[in-house]
């Protein structure tokens, strides 16, 4: 078995993504990779710790594209050969130039990054010389890879990264069979490749398998992730205080849809059994009801000043309630104003990664008023 | 925009984002599974590839 990861394993840039980022990296790292290539996000705290990851956890990055601006130098190995069986397979990753670093380390450090066409032109021929099936993980999303691959001969496999896009079929570009999973870890790919003699794979079938219940899963890690959760949770309440009410104004007030009803009965009525009304205890259900990063999007103005706390009177704007988006009702009140264009608001919530099959019109449909 | 012809359409709901102890199970299995001796010299072998990407650094998801 090779396992690969195509890039993008590290979290966004605050300390609480740091401390679970730390977390994936130190489980995963008992997995087993092959090769992890580099995505942009995986810097996001500094090349530091990136390496710190790499070394406590055995975690094979590699990169041929991305340098340190004042050395010159590579941050990581360009390659690695790996062999299964009788086949050594040779694998390379590269990232895109176009998109930029923003790292929590921004002022110490600063990355130049080659262009990866040039790259693999130069890299390629050398990689071959030890292997016999050549592996791209291809940090560029779908259609840079396949742009890039009408210019570089000699990859058998691209396994592609900087995705939303899973490819749940075949998609062969020249000689290069192109694998895409998804992201999030919502799915793996499974290719079982057919190799000859000459470690030159000659046939193969493709599944994409949903991570998901069918799949029992495994005791050890299950405890080791349930301990991990406790400990997040102190981090957690730690550090809302810095998320909470940082936005707005403090000369205005939310009301509450308690307030609203009084003049607005019928909109009320029709959204008083919405999925909107219930969003807090959507959290509650997974036991995240405390997380910042989620209350955002759960209670009414949980980022905005005088918006939701799980104090009184502040809980009385849990869930998602007419301000969350037509604003501060104090505005309202006094002039009459209201934000009317509240869709522009929908996604700020309803984005690809919480909200990956939202379409305003379907969306609209159960909330119209 | 929406998204629901877009290239999102289709991919699972975020019920969990990398969940870590199916993986686990899942890679267990596929190594126990993929654990037979190389093939003699000459014949065909057969290797699995498992792949993703842009894990994200999340346990867990809003839901």
């Amino acid at each position: 078995m090779l396992l690969v990861d195509a890039g993008g394993l590290f979290g966004p840039r605050n300390k609480l993504e740091r401390d679970q980022t730390r977390f994936v990296c130190e489980v995963t790292g008992g997995f087993g990779y092959d090769a992890i290539g580099l995505g942009q996000a995986d810097l996001n705290y500094g090349i530091g710790f990136l390496r710190e990851m790499i070394e406590k956890n055995r975690l094979p990055f590699t990169n041929a594209n991305v340098r340190d601006k004042a050395t010159g130098q590579l941050l990581l190995p360009p390659w690695l050969v790996v062999q299964k069986g009788n086949v050594k397979f040779g694998i390379v990753s590269v990232l895109d130039p176009a998109e930029p670093f923003i790292t929590m380390t921004a002022q110490d450090e600063a990355y130049q990054v080659d262009d990866p066409v040039a790259t693999l032109r130069t890299v390629i021929p050398e990689l071959r010389k030890q292997a016999q099936t050549i592996v791209l993980l291809s940090h560029l999303d779908l259609p840079r890879t396949e742009s890039l691959l009408k210019e570089v001969a000699g990859v058998d496999i691209a396994v592609v990264g900087h995705t939303h896009q899973a490819l749940p079929g075949e998609r062969v570009v020249g000689k290069t069979v192109m694998l895409a999973a998804g992201f999030e870890g919502r799915t793996i790919g499974r290719l079982n490749g057919e190799f000859d003699r000459d470690g030159v794979m000659q046939a193969f079938t493709l599944k994409l398998v949903e991570l998901d219940e069918k799949i029992a899963d495994d005791a050890v890690t299950q405890e080791k992730v349930t301990q991990f959760k406790q400990k997040l949770e102190e981090a957690r309440q730690s550090l809302r205080g810095r998320h909470q009410q940082v936005k707005g104004s403090a000369s205005e007030q939310f009301l509450t849809q308690y307030e609203c009803r009084k003049c607005h009965a019928d909109i009320y009525a029709k959204l008083e059994g919405s999925r909107h009304n219930a969003a807090l205890a959507t959290l509650a259900r997974k036991g995240m009801a405390q997380e910042p990063d989620c209350l955002a999007c759960h209670t009414t103005g949980y980022e905005f000043k005088g918006g939701y706390d799980d104090k009184p009177p502040a809980n009385r704007l849990a869930n998602v309630q007419c301000e969350a988006c037509h604003g501060y009702g104090s505005l309202h009140r006094r002039d009459g104003r209201w934000k009317a264009e509240a869709r522009s608001t929908c996604v700020t919530c309803h984005d690809q990664k919480n909200s990956p099959k939202f379409d305003f019109a379907t969306y609209w449909a159960k909330i119209r008023h | 925009m929406g998204r629901g012809a877009g290239p999102w359409a289709g991919l699972p709901p975020a019920r969990l984002v990398l969940v870590l102890s199916i993986l686990a199970a899942l890679l267990a299995a596929v190594a126990a599974a993929s654990a037979a001796p190389a093939a003699p010299k000459g014949t065909w072998e057969s290797i699995v590839l498992l792949y993703h990407s842009d894990v994200g650094g999340k346990v867990e998801p809003c839901g």
